[in-house]
């Protein structure tokens, strides 16, 4: 199921195959679910007692075919947070046709252009096309690419792969329904990637007194940073966001349970406005926590995370239901 | 075997410069399906003959290099980290996100991950010794298993894109054997007026060293090189020196190759309708028809290539049929297209 979750492509505005593979899921675990006008899956287990928000989702980056050239090479833009620098010499997966990203070969590159971050602009896709009009056949301006890039383990429980903070966050919601019974309301929502629209929708008239968003943090050892988070080390209890600050009950009582239990987390704030933020300042204000995995190169197709981390969200996640429950939180 | 399925089994086969013992025992096992005696000389080359009937014919050699690019161990940090360095040549810029097998016992999978751009005014690409990979193994795991020196592949697949294109890396030089092998196919049972010689050649990326050790000194009393060239991209439509994908069989020309026999050869290729093109070298081509035309107190030798897109990365990409035509003008020539004095 992880498997299929990490290998299933899903660039933002396109999440159907991943919410195929999340709903087949759901009825595999008899739990109701809707989807909303934008594309969101929404799971739901009503009952009386106090209701839990968790949040995730489905997308990744990916590019969008802007134009075609006369000699039959494909321009493009990226579509969410990718870094060019990332692309040069992948392959790209369009509908039906594989493409190359790739430059003119190092001996016809000049140092200065060696020693330049690359730009969008200057990239193209070379899917073999002859002419505009053999390219032409297989793809239309505005289809949607993913950079193809499997789900693979590595030494440990180190994982390499696309999305993985999303991944993980969808399959930590699924985990977390078939092991709890409390009231909860999921929401794996589409287009993050591109500023968190999904969530913005899904969330209007929502309501919950415990919301836990899941969301991934960079993990910047291997360039050199020091005392920063680190990929194995556990998840991240984010202190503040680019949203504002966490809700400071929920978030002692989360760093006090992780703490009794033994569950290995992290501390460090998200510089960007992630999912809470749409939380926070819709349908009513949510009380939000962000739990956030490490993940080194993360505006890449070929990040690093681990399956511990994933495992430690879920502790997380099922301790604040617990603590809840006894009465503890708000 | 058809053409494709020959070469996608030729790239998947490992063979970096210095270390070609896979690659080398495919070749050779090729070169016995086609009824041919090949062996492996002790510099790791790999030779056959196909003969002519006539005892005293003249030899024509076809020669390529059979390794590919790659990466080599440098250190281990402190962090666990790879560091590495360049084997045969690689642009920094394609190494962000490229995933990699260090060649170790047994291999281990790695991630090369980016480094911010640096400098304050102008933000610049880190180097190379500046990148690592990343395996997820611990400091005291990495520093037991990896030792500097190991060899490091980019992991690959080949891919079919539209009109008759392939991508994959180790097109640089696998698509010289595959014409080669496809020659030697299509000349099997025939009357050859010459014995033709094969040879594929080692650490070519490293500085041609299997083509020097590997050509037999009064064996051979002309050859054919047969390496790649570059393939026209929207980036390099103004340099000289880079065809269009299908432009078919490109003969080099300039003082590295003899005169009088690539003119013969050029000729040739209109004769047949093969598609070609004219290179110019006007010093070193780059390739290992430079270190044969000196060996032995010097060989007549003639250079082919196959134009090549994004040349020394793992998404090399050339024209199949630019394979094809090197082929048929390999095999023309073998069969006294051109006339050996």
């Amino acid at each position: 199921m992880l498997n299929q979750l990490m290998e299933t492509y899903g660039i933002a505005g396109r999440e159907d195959a991943v919410r195929s593979v999340i709903t087949k899921a759901l009825k595999q675990s008899a739990i109701d679910y809707y989807i909303d006008k934008m594309g969101n899956l929404h799971a739901v287990r009503g009952g009386t007692g106090k209701q839990y928000f968790l949040a995730a989702y489905m997308d990744e980056p990916g590019i969008i075919v802007t134009k075609i050239t006369e000699d039959g090479y494909l321009k493009f833009d990226t579509v969410g947070r990718i870094d060019p620098a990332f692309l040069v010499s992948k392959r790209v997966i369009i509908g039906e046709c594989y493409g190359i990203i790739s430059l003119k070969a190092i001996h016809l590159a000049t140092r200065a252009e060696r020693e330049t971050p690359v730009r969008t602009d200057q990239l193209y896709i070379d899917i073999g096309a002859a002419s505009a009009a053999d390219a032409a056949e297989c793809v239309e301006i505005g289809d949607y690419g993913v950079i193809a890039s499997g789900y693979r383990p590595m030494a440990h429980d180190f994982v390499k792969g696309r999305a993985l903070a999303g991944r993980m966050g969808c399959f930590a919601i699924l985990e977390t329904l078939k092991e709890t019974n409390v009231p909860v309301h999921a929401v794996f929502a589409v287009q993050r990637e591109i500023g968190c629209r999904g969530m913005t929708a899904a969330v209007w008239q929502s309501a919950a007194d415990v919301s836990i968003v899941l969301d991934g943090i960079a993990d910047q050892s291997p360039d050199g940073k020091k005392d920063t988070l680190k990929v194995g080390d556990g998840v991240v209890l984010t202190r503040r966001t680019g949203s504002g600050s966490m809700d400071a009950p929920l978030w002692n009582r989360a760093a006090n349970y992780a703490k009794e239990h033994g569950v290995p987390v992290q501390y460090g704030n998200l510089k960007e406005r992630g999912q809470e933020g749409a939380l926070m300042q819709n349908g009513g204000g949510h009380r939000c926590l962000c739990l956030a995995v490490p993940v080194r190169y993360m505006r890449s197709c070929a990040q690093v995370a681990s399956l511990k981390d994933m495992r430690s969200m879920i502790a997380c996640i099922k301790g604040i239901i617990e603590e809840s429950e006894r009465g503890s939180l708000g | 075997m058809d053409r494709i399925n020959l070469l996608k089994k030729l790239t998947a086969a490992p063979g970096l410069s210095a270390a070609e013992s896979g690659i080398a025992a495919v070749l050779q096992s090729e070169l016995e399906r086609l009824g041919l005696k090949a062996h492996i000389d002790s510099f790791g080359n790999v030779h056959a003959v196909m003969p002519s009937e006539k005892k005293d014919a003249k030899t024509l050699l076809l020669e390529a290099h059979m390794d590919q690019i790659g990466f080599m161990v440098s250190s281990v940090t402190e962090e666990g980290l790879i560091r590495f360095d360049n084997l045969g040549g690689v642009d920094e810029r394609i190494l962000p996100g490229m995933e990699v097998e260090i060649l170790s016992a047994p291999p281990i999978y790695g991630v090369i991950g980016a480094l911010p751009a640096r400098g304050e005014k102008e933000k610049k690409n880190p180097k190379l010794s500046e990148y690592a990979i990343d395996t997820g193994l611990c400091a005291k795991e990495a520093k037991d298993r990896i030792r500097p020196g190991c060899w490091v592949r980019m992991l690959h697949k080949m891919t079919p894109l539209q009109c008759g294109r392939y991508s994959d890396a180790a097109m640089d030089n696998r698509a010289g054997v595959t014409a080669i092998l496809e020659c030697l196919e299509s000349l099997r049972g025939a009357r050859l007026p010459y014995h033709i010689a094969v040879l594929f050649s080692t650490q070519e990326e490293l500085g041609l060293h299997g083509a020097y050790t590997g050509v037999i000194p009064g064996s051979v009393d002309a050859a054919i090189a047969v390496d790649v060239t570059h393939g026209t991209t929207p980036d390099t439509k103004e340099e000289v020196g880079v065809f269009p994908l299908g432009s078919g069989a490109v003969i080099c020309r300039g003082p590295n190759l003899h005169y009088a026999y690539t003119k013969q050869l050029l000729a040739l290729a209109k004769r047949c309708g093969i598609p070609h093109a004219i290179e110019v070298a006007s010093g070193g081509s780059g390739t290992t028809a430079w270190a044969i035309q000196t060996v032995g107190g010097g060989i007549p030798v003639m250079l082919v290539s196959i134009p090549l897109r994004y040349m020394h990365t793992n998404v090399e990409t050339l024209d199949q049929a630019d394979i094809g035509a090197v082929a048929a003008l390999l095999a023309a020539a073998a069969r006294g297209g051109i006339e050996l004095a």
